[in-house]
């Protein structure tokens, strides 16, 4: 791979990651309404102490969140704390800091994301292969629009039917949370048994939804590659059909296939946020809403910059392991 | 090789038998003849037409008032005669509360759909058209905008403004839904760029609004059409996903505020199927029927993804 590459990708994550924060930055500090006044309003409320002036108290707290100065002092001052890792105090639970919560939260959000895509991708490319291959079962072919319909609804509603039925009505899995309530994480078959059981519901919702897209790009693919030389030769040596079907048909439009998924990444974290609400699950999207809940503003920034920069660097690693996987990919300059 | 079909060059549209303008029949016929040929289209829109009669001619039918709060006493109560789809936990008639937020959430979603894909277009259409730098900085642009998480922006922003209201909201969304609309667009006036008639109508001295608008603009309908549909889907899917957080507009009803109450009222773990399952089929039904329309839409723009049969 050449170096030029390299530091050309390099840099557009550092774009990417910038421009992320700069809207954030943006949208928040000239948008109306003040999260520092709101919090002390709800606060005062919250005492039953309405109608007192609590100017002072927003001014102290704005001069303390380092809210009163310019906007591009401001600016200067939030990319600097974000570079060293900074992400500030969460406004509900004071002492703690968002990276505290944050680091608690992004490893169930991870493992969830991690083994799902993969099934996901599994799932999705060989139904979705199978469906525009001509000498496929018929049933298999006439797939294609529950394959729609599941790329079509929202992850979170499939969750919500699911949670239903498999939780409440019939009660075969627990309907949310990571583990049992007072369970202790340890590292033995018991807390991988609860792991497994809390987070297969949350799991089959966003498999399924991504199945379906990864399938009718598969199915694009596919309708397209039938027809090359390569497969007529295939078939004209009289190479086993399963053959034909995996090493030249599927394998040569798995890893275009990564690149839509690139491109879907970002909708696809949005999708898990939701569905970790529906099911309580102690990730990103449930410390997302419950700070919400609280309006606990610095939190709600804090999970939003962590998303970008973790989608960013994904994007990035990809762009980077993509070449060496696929010989037909060079990032030569002509 | 890209995965992204709409990167292919396009078969001329004016070849394709299938598209409007084909023949010398009348235009009953000719309209006929389209949807008789594109069957993703017309079962797309059919999906989507329902949805759209049972919120703009339900009222015709069913009072709204009985989507009030306490309108009913007994509570929690499961479909009947009286209430077709039954109650939810505050007496409110959950068919009445539908049809009512039914037109606003397709509203948001047309607001946000229109803007985005106007803004899409006309990146797309500088970007392709001029190329070299303005390209360049267009195109990097779009690719860090896609990378950004819409819905997570919008919910920083929407915890900020204290009342949100439809039309911000919409406007807020249409800013992260123009990304895959420039990238349609611009891919294709590269194409038509290079294309004989652009070049005559160029050397001819014509001015770049002018092939713009009258020689590229009428090959683009198809996909700007379908770009639309995509930017639809994806407003829609915003809104209904910051609605269902609680961060939408709180004072009007929309599908997804109905999905946030029935969540703060445990409906899912208290039984109450009639108030979550109900929202759940209009946006199955909503949804499928965009997404099967905008992949017959691509479709019809770009016949070659058409299987061959």
């Amino acid at each position: 791979m050449n170096p030029a590459y390299i530091v050309r990708r390099l840099a557009l994550f550092f774009l990417v990651v910038l421009v992320g924060f700069t809207i954030v930055f943006l949208l928040t500090r000239l948008a109306p309404g003040d999260p520092i006044e709101q919090k002390v309003l709800a606060l005062e409320a919250q005492a039953g102490n309405t109608g007192g002036d609590i100017g002072p108290i927003v001014d102290a707290y704005r001069k303390k969140f380092e809210l009163d100065a310019a906007l591009h002092v401001q600016y200067i001052r939030y990319l600097s704390n974000l570079a060293q890792g900074d992400l500030g105090y969460s406004l509900t639970n004071y002492p703690a800091t968002v990276q505290e919560k944050i680091s608690h939260a992004l490893p169930w959000s991870i493992g969830l994301i991690g083994i799902t895509t993969v099934l996901a991708m599994l799932f999705g490319s060989i139904v979705g292969a199978l469906i525009a291959w001509r000498r496929s079962f018929r049933l298999i072919q006439s797939m294609l629009p529950v394959l729609m319909v599941a790329a079509a609804v929202p992850f979170f509603l499939f969750g919500l039917v699911l949670q239903f039925f498999l939780g409440v009505q019939f009660k075969i899995l627990p309907t949310g949370f990571g583990v049992d309530p007072g369970f202790l994480l340890g590292w033995d078959w018991e807390t991988a048994w609860q792991l497994v059981k809390h987070g297969f519901l949350p799991a089959i919702s966003i498999i399924v939804a991504s199945t379906g897209l990864w399938g009718l790009g598969m199915r694009a693919m596919m309708v397209t590659t039938v027809g090359e030389d390569y497969m007529v030769l295939g078939d004209a040596k009289g190479l086993k059909e399963r053959r034909i079907f995996f090493t030249y048909a599927v394998r040569n439009i798995l890893l275009p296939q990564t690149t839509a998924f690139a491109l879907a990444l970002a909708s696809v974290v949005s999708g898990q946020v939701l569905v970790e609400v529906v099911f309580n699950y102690p990730g990103l999207g449930l410390l997302l809403r419950n700070s919400i809940g609280e309006s606990d503003y610095f939190m709600i920034q804090g999970v939003t910059l962590i998303v970008i920069f973790a989608i960013a660097l994904a994007l990035f690693v990809m762009d980077l392991i993509y070449p060496l996987i696929d010989p037909r990919i060079s990032y030569q300059r002509s | 090789m890209n995965a992204d079909p709409t990167f292919q060059s396009p078969v001329a549209l004016s070849e394709d038998p299938t598209s409007i303008g084909a023949g010398t029949l009348s235009l009953a016929g000719r309209t006929y003849r389209f949807f008789r040929h594109n069957m993703k289209i017309t079962i797309g829109l059919s999906l989507v037409l329902i949805v759209v009669a049972f919120g703009y001619v339900g009222p015709l039918f069913v009072d709204l008032e009985r989507a009030e709060v306490g309108t009913f006493i007994v509570q929690d109560k499961s479909p009947s005669a009286e209430n077709w789809l039954g109650v939810d936990a505050l007496g409110r008639d959950m068919l009445a509360w539908l049809i009512d937020a039914t037109p606003d959430s397709l509203r948001v979603g047309l607001m946000a759909g229109s803007l985005g894909v106007f803004i899409g277009a006309v990146i797309g259409f500088v970007a392709g058209y001029y190329g070299g730098l303005i390209d360049g900085i267009l195109r990097t642009f779009t690719d860090i905008m896609l990378a950004v998480p819409a819905l997570l922006v919008l919910i920083v922003l929407a915890s900020v403004v204290n009342v949100l209201s439809l039309e911000l909201m919409a406007l807020v969304i249409a800013l992260f839904a123009w990304m895959g609309a420039a990238r349609i667009i611009r891919a294709q006036v590269l194409t038509l760029r290079e294309r004989m008639f652009v070049e005559i109508a160029r050397m001819s001295g014509e001015k770049g609004i002018y092939i713009v608008f009258f020689e590229l603009m009428p090959n683009l309908m198809p996909f700007l059409l379908a770009a639309f549909v995509s930017s639809l889907i994806g407003a829609i899917l915003a809104a209904v996903g910051l609605e269902f957080l609680g961060l939408g507009p709180t004072h009007i009803s929309t599908l997804g505020n109905i999905l946030y109450w029935q969540s703060f009222y445990n409906a899912v773990l208290r039984g109450m199927w009639w108030w979550w399952g109900s929202p759940i089929v209009i946006f199955i039904l909503l949804f499928s029927g965009l997404f099967i329309a905008s992949i017959g839409l691509d479709e019809w723009a770009n016949p070659r993804l058409k299987e061959r049969s």
